[in-house]
């Protein structure tokens, strides 16, 4: 059953994104206690779960609802433990083999008529986003969008940091599964990320091991061909440019499933950069984030399109390529702190071996 | 080939110029103001985050000034059909760019003719000159 995304009337938004910050209804200070849904709360500025900026969206499987009533769940962890107890319910987790594991091969890409707004909820006003933000989250968030305006923002990529979670999910470059029963590696080309997730049914790393990582520590089972991931233990940063921050206590729930939309008689249009893409392939991926930036859990859906590599010249186009970032990046910070670029010449060469030894220089 | 034509393009435009992905603010860059170049490529590197073309360029004092212009990554590029020999060195090319804001010969790429008859982007008005 096909599941549409209506685009309300925030078609545009994501141009105007910094242009304004109109006050907000006092009743967008409304906790989580009430359990009057944000999108019913502010049926206006982009709070449903399933707007889009840009287009309509359309899911075979992933469903915009938010998981776990009409104001969600209230921790990751119930949000885990219900999945999990549906799936013992029907004698799960499954226990797959590598024969009977589904096939993730091949290469894939975020559809990016999602991409950086998918991970609001396809929403990305700002109104929108500071109507979920608890008080002093919007505080923030308005002074990390003038510093954007007025071009005082670093984007933390600029100095070859990763992505973190769950950015990575909105980032361009290609996408690599790898199954195996008890662990499923997630790649991202973009600074040759992949995510571990643990499906041997190990916890996560208890409060004496647990560090903030990047990407996280996670953990997961399989229901069936759905795989269901838990994620903790991630670094504070933002959720993607013009974005609000998120803490070091987000905690993400994902379900991941393939589908095939020309089985199920839906019609995709994923936005592929010009890729030539296998319309009977794609990967949905419902995620809902719990933070106590937010108000309530936000849930949206993220699908990858499948490159099309069966031709000979496709074949020569669909090569991740090494995400050299420190060589690639020429990008430095002036005195004045602006971010800025080296001319040519302004640069050590830090890639020829001739470098690396000369007796001009005392490395240490 | 070795003036440089200073061009005022609309906002909407600019927008339309930006990088398709890139990876971090372009703030130091012009916003706007493009600058023609004609000169012989150096050499393109092909890599993430962002790729570059390196091409000397000849000045009204007879020197030679060697400037970078940034691109973007190697996966859009190849999307874009620019193969990592899209330019070699020696090629002869024209080069359209928003400039360093501060002056010094670094640009974001805009568009591209080549002697080899390779295009890029924006090529209207571009011309290899003599």
């Amino acid at each position: 059953m096909s599941k549409l995304a209506t685009s309300g009337s925030i078609i545009g938004a994501g141009l105007a994104v910094l242009l304004s910050l109109a006050p907000l209804p006092a009743d967008a200070q409304a906790s989580t206690a009430d359990c009057v849904p944000l999108k019913e709360q502010h049926p206006n500025l982009g709070t449903s779960q399933s707007i889009s900026a840009r287009r309509e969206f359309t899911t075979v499987w992933g469903s915009f609802d938010l998981p776990g009533g009409p104001c969600g769940y209230d921790s990751a962890e119930s949000h885990y433990n219900a999945l999990l107890e549906d799936a013992r319910s029907r004698g799960g987790p499954t226990e797959h083999t590598l024969t009977s594991l589904p096939d993730w091969s091949g290469h894939w890409g975020t559809d990016n008529s999602t991409g950086e707004i998918a991970i609001v909820g396809l929403n990305s006003s700002t109104e929108g986003m500071a109507a979920r933000l608890m008080p002093e989250a919007r505080a923030q968030f308005e002074f990390d969008a003038r510093m954007w305006q007025e071009d005082h923002a670093i984007d933390p990529i600029s100095f070859c940091l990763p992505p973190n979670f769950p950015r990575w999910f909105t980032e361009y470059g290609f996408r690599e599964q790898f199954l195996t029963p008890d662990k499923a590696l997630l790649g991202s080309e973009m600074v040759n990320e992949f995510r571990r997730i643990f499906t041997d049914g190990r916890p996560h790393p208890s409060e004496e091991w647990l560090t903030h990582e990047w990407l996280g520590y996670s953990i997961g089972f399989w229901d069936g061909d759905v795989l269901v991931i838990w994620t903790k233990g991630i670094k504070e940063g933002i959720l993607q440019r013009n974005m609000p921050r998120q803490t070091n206590q987000m905690e993400v729930i994902e379900r991941w499933r393939k589908v095939n939309p020309v089985a199920a008689g839906v019609e995709i249009q994923p936005n592929t950069l010009g890729a030539a893409f296998i319309p009977e392939e794609r990967i949905e991926i419902e995620v809902t984030m719990y933070d106590p930036n937010f108000l309530e859990p936000w849930h949206t859906v993220v699908a990858y399109y499948k490159e099309d590599d069966r031709s000979a010249e496709q074949k020569e186009i669909v090569w991740p390529h090494q995400w050299d970032c420190v060589e690639g990046s020429q990008w430095f910070i002036t005195d004045d702190g602006v971010v800025s670029q080296y001319a040519p010449g302004e640069k050590p060469d830090i890639t020829n071996p001739d470098f690396w030894f000369n007796e001009n220089y005392i490395h240490q | 080939m070795r003036t440089i034509i200073v061009a005022l393009a609309v906002v909407a435009l600019a927008l339309v110029l930006a990088p398709v992905r890139a990876h971090h603010s372009g703030a130091m860059f012009e916003d706007v103001r493009t600058v023609d170049l004609a000169g012989t490529v150096v050499r393109f590197d092909y890599l993430n985050p962002h790729s570059w073309l390196y091409v000397n360029v000849a000045n009204e004092d007879g020197t030679v000034t060697e400037w970078g212009f940034e691109l973007d990554s190697p996966t859009v590029l190849r999307r874009r059909g620019v193969s990592p020999n899209h330019w070699q060195a020696g090629d002869r090319v024209a080069v359209r760019t928003r400039p360093l804001k501060d002056g010094r010969p670094a640009g974001f790429l805009v568009g591209a003719v080549s002697s080899q008859g390779k295009t890029f982007g924006q090529t209207n008005g571009l011309t290899l000159g003599e």
